[in-house]
């Protein structure tokens, strides 16, 4: 399978969790152009819906932005959202994440919330 | 678009046990759906509780959180939650959870275990 460094795609959704089935899927694409293997690519659905959860927290509003980039050896995924609502805590989602992602980030800026996660094909 | 990945609940009684058969994605969209589906049988104070599992097709936290909640709760009342048919993708996020051990499973179908 031959990837493309531009390989990019960029999803906006409204912050609702009823969308998070296409941030999976685009995750799942993400990883099937990246080359991974069947259970990297279901780390990699698990990991990016665990991160948007952080971007869709009770009185979200607008929009989330997820944005994945296939490189030859890793999947790059940076989210957005401008008003992500109250954080989510969940006990189980930051175990998860630390199993499933190589690397994985989320910040609050002066704009909104950020997450950041890579996740590396296996050689 | 709620509904549009066929989620959905089925409840039933089958002697002292209440299976609930779940279908489609638990994700942070459903699983409210599904903890009140879970908080309802609890109510009733069965002996087991079954969630048939095999026609799962996701799970994330905020669906392992309800499990949790309900295997917590109906042990503080004598009862016993049963998982049925997760398939290995089920079974994997339970173990990147942390949960490898923390549910009573079974393979065969909810509701001809008796």
């Amino acid at each position: 399978m031959t990837t493309n460094h531009q390989d990019r795609v960029t999803l906006v959704v409204p912050a609702n969790p009823e969308y998070l089935r296409l941030a999976r899927l685009a995750a799942a694409d993400a990883g099937s152009r990246a080359g991974f293997n069947y259970e990297e690519i279901d780390d990699l659905r698990i990991g990016v819906n665990e991160l948007c959860h952080v971007l869709i927290g009770p009185g979200a509003t607008g929009t989330v932005a997820v944005d994945f980039r296939a490189e030859s050896d890793a999947v790059i995924v940076e989210g957005f959202a401008g008003a992500p609502g109250e954080a989510i805590n969940n006990e189980f989602a930051e175990t998860i994440l630390s199993r499933v992602a190589d690397e994985h980030a989320v910040t609050d800026g002066d704009d909104g919330r950020h997450f950041r996660m890579v996740k590396r094909r296996r050689v | 678009m709620g509904t549009e990945g066929g989620f959905s609940i089925e409840v039933a009684h089958d002697d002292d046990a209440i299976v609930i058969s779940v279908r489609g994605d638990v994700d942070l969209a459903t699983a409210p759906e599904l903890r009140a589906a879970c908080e309802t049988a609890i109510a009733t104070e069965p002996a087991v509780l079954r969630l048939d599992l095999g026609e799962l097709t996701f799970l994330d936290s905020s669906g392992i959180s309800v499990l949790v909640k309900a295997h917590q709760d109906l042990g503080g009342q004598g009862g016993s939650l049963v998982l049925h048919r997760l398939d290995d993708r089920s079974r994997r996020v339970l173990d990147v959870a942390g949960l490898t051990d923390f549910f009573e499973r079974s393979d065969q179908p909810a509701r001809s275990a008796g």
